[in-house]
């Protein structure tokens, strides 16, 4: 049975929705961060899912190098960090767009702030 | 050592600027940076053509590779080149457009989009190029929002999440690519998938079909162009420029190295999915041809005008890669090339006018002709060279796209080209047309009073009109250049 055997790669499929979902059809703009943010923590699950192999350590090494078959595969997790230095950069930076953006329109509805920039120019 | 040389010269010019805050020694370090840069290209240029220049440090598949083929060192070139004159622009363009004290923060934002951009192209290591991916959005999203008003700030936010969205896809692709292979460079990944590709058919396609929707969402091929119009219609103009005319040119070069280095010609052009994938892009970016030009035609505001010809453009690009010879993928890069050049000239024009009539709405344009005569008639130059004029290196770029549609067989093309130059006349045209025989709305009661930059300030844009006639006249040595970068990645 494949959703049993694979339930991290289900869960992390379910979560990947959940956070489109959320980054689609919110108005709120904090609401859209959480919804990008939850889709970006799906993708990190997924990885660090397929690179892990039961049975194996993590790849540090303690005591010398005992054989490269007793560790689970590094790669995924690197990348992983990197992902989430990206996600935290990115969070940051949409946050502080964010906060400009209440500044100068009070309020952080998309919908709201798309009329009230659409009459100011007309 | 070359293109790290290059990248770190650029790195280094903005760590300063950043340090000392300065806005006159920001304008010239940055300029200075791109100088020496262009110089080390230039050299790059003439070494790689005799052999490729390689870098290798740590053992695969930890390490920091660069490989440097003659077609990286022309886009490493172009970049640059490009670059500079924009920058050059900048100097008495930018105080206009954004706050005193962000001038300096600006500058070494425009140096590490550079290197960042360079480092895509020239990093052999997906990692690395992912990194360097990831690094040049946010650069590029910063000079969006470095002039502080509210509708930076959304084009802002819209063009990060995007853009950041179409890099996990990129990064999807790449895992998968590893995952088959063991491998994260490209000649590493382009070995093993000669021997082992049969065993794996499904997941190289479906890898290749991530890497195609995470480049078209970064590069803005219709119909995921949305964040485009908003972010290089409201960044400040040297910034349009520089997003329009290369940022988007990195991620489709990774894309063409992904699909001719890594993938390689013999797998890809036997691969039924694989044909049908290039055949979607290919049909994708003749839609957009004219989709992107119906909606420029719609278009009010100047700089949102150009923002949608760019989408235009950039499906002339994606059609030529889409059809799958050489010649069609030669014809899209010196698409890169027209492109480059003549975007870069048409936002600088746009800028200038915009700077000195406080007007952005093109049917208030009427007269300027006889007010700023160079400018408008910088205009014109990049005008008819989008529209494929011959004399101007738009002609060049629609000559080579009919020569490899007809090697190519798609006949139906020819049509979609012509009636997409006939598009671009329709938009541009007018502009021109009102600015030197419309009648201007203040004639009759203003004195005629000249509205021209100076000339320091045009300066920059008449070199890039001289080069725009230049190449098309002499460009022999650039076509064989870029012939011989194809011969060596197919």
């Amino acid at each position: 049975m494949g959703l049993i055997t694979n339930f991290y790669e289900a869960t992390a499929m379910v979560l990947f929705g959940i956070g489109f979902v959320t980054l689609l059809l919110q108005k709120n703009l904090i609401k859209k961060i959480i919804g990008l943010n939850i889709m970006d923590s799906a993708i990190f699950l997924y990885l660090t899912t397929t690179g892990y192999i039961t049975g194996r350590s993590a790849p540090i090494v303690i005591d010398g190098v005992v054989y490269a078959g007793a560790y689970v595969n590094p790669l995924p997790s690197a990348l992983v960090m990197t992902g989430i230095v990206v996600a935290v950069s990115i969070t940051a930076f949409a946050l502080a767009l964010s906060l400009k953006l209440y500044e100068h329109y009070g309020t952080l509805d998309m919908d709201k702030i798309a009329l009230m920039s659409r009459g100011g120019k007309g | 050592m070359l293109p790290i040389v290059i990248m770190l010269t650029l790195f280094a010019a903005a760590g300063v600027i950043f340090v000392i805050k300065v806005n006159v020694i920001a304008k010239r370090l940055a300029i200075a940076a791109h100088v020496l840069a262009l110089a080390l290209s230039a050299l790059m240029l003439a070494v790689t053509a005799d052999e490729p220049i390689s870098v290798i440090l740590g053992t695969e598949p930890w390490n920091f590779y660069v490989l440097v083929t003659p077609l990286d060192a022309f886009m490493v070139s172009l970049f640059i080149g490009v670059s500079l004159f924009i920058l050059w622009a900048s100097v008495t363009m930018i105080d206009h457009d954004i706050e005193q004290a962000r001038i300096p923060m600006y500058y070494a934002l425009m140096c590490v989009l550079i290197a960042t951009l360079c480092g895509v192209v020239v990093f052999e290591n997906f990692f690395n190029v992912f990194l360097l991916v990831e690094a040049s959005s946010f650069a590029a999203a910063g000079t969006v929002v470095i002039k502080n008003k509210p509708e930076n700030m959304r084009a802002g936010l819209k063009y990060i999440s995007l853009s950041i969205l179409g890099s996990s896809f990129i990064l999807m692709g790449i895992i998968i690519l590893y995952f088959i292979t063991d491998s994260l460079s490209i000649t590493g990944i382009y070995a093993s998938l000669s021997t082992n590709f049969t065993d794996n058919e499904d997941s190289v396609r479906n890898a290749l079909i991530f890497i195609t929707l995470g480049t078209a969402l970064k590069s803005a091929l219709f119909p995921l162009h949305i964040w485009l119009p908003d972010a290089h219609g409201t960044a400040p103009s040297p910034s349009s420029a520089a997003l329009s005319a290369l940022v988007l040119k990195a991620y489709i070069f990774l894309y063409v190295k992904i699909l001719y280095k890594a993938i390689g010609a013999e797998i890809l052009l036997n691969d039924e999915i694989m044909l049908l994938t290039l055949f979607l892009v290919m049909v994708t970016g003749a839609v957009a041809m004219i989709a992107g030009s119906i909606f420029a035609l719609m278009q009010s505001d100047i700089k949102r005008m150009i923002a949608y010809s760019s989408v235009a453009q950039i499906g002339y690009i994606f059609m030529g890669i889409g059809m799958g010879t050489r010649l069609g993928l030669f014809a899209a890069i010196f698409h890169i090339l027209t492109h480059a050049v003549t975007k870069a000239l048409l936002f600088l024009a746009a800028g200038s006018i915009i700077e000195q009539t406080h007007n952005r709405t093109i049917s208030k344009m009427g007269g300027l002709g006889s007010q700023m005569r160079i400018t408008m008639l910088l205009f014109t130059v990049g005008s008819l060279s989008m529209i494929g004029i011959p004399l101007f290196i738009g002609f060049n770029s629609k000559w080579f796209y009919a020569v490899g549609i007809i090697d190519s067989h798609n006949y139906w093309l020819l049509g979609v080209l012509a009636l997409s130059s006939l598009l671009n006349a329709a938009y541009y045209l007018p502009i021109v047309l009102r600015a030197f025989f419309g009648k201007s709305d203040t004639e009759d009661f203003l004195p005629r009073q000249s509205l021209e930059c100076p000339m320091r300030a045009l300066m920059p844009i008449i070199c890039l009109a001289f080069l725009i006639v230049a190449l098309a006249l002499l460009g022999g040595p650039v076509n064989s250049y870029i012939y011989m970068g194809i011969d060596s990645i197919w």
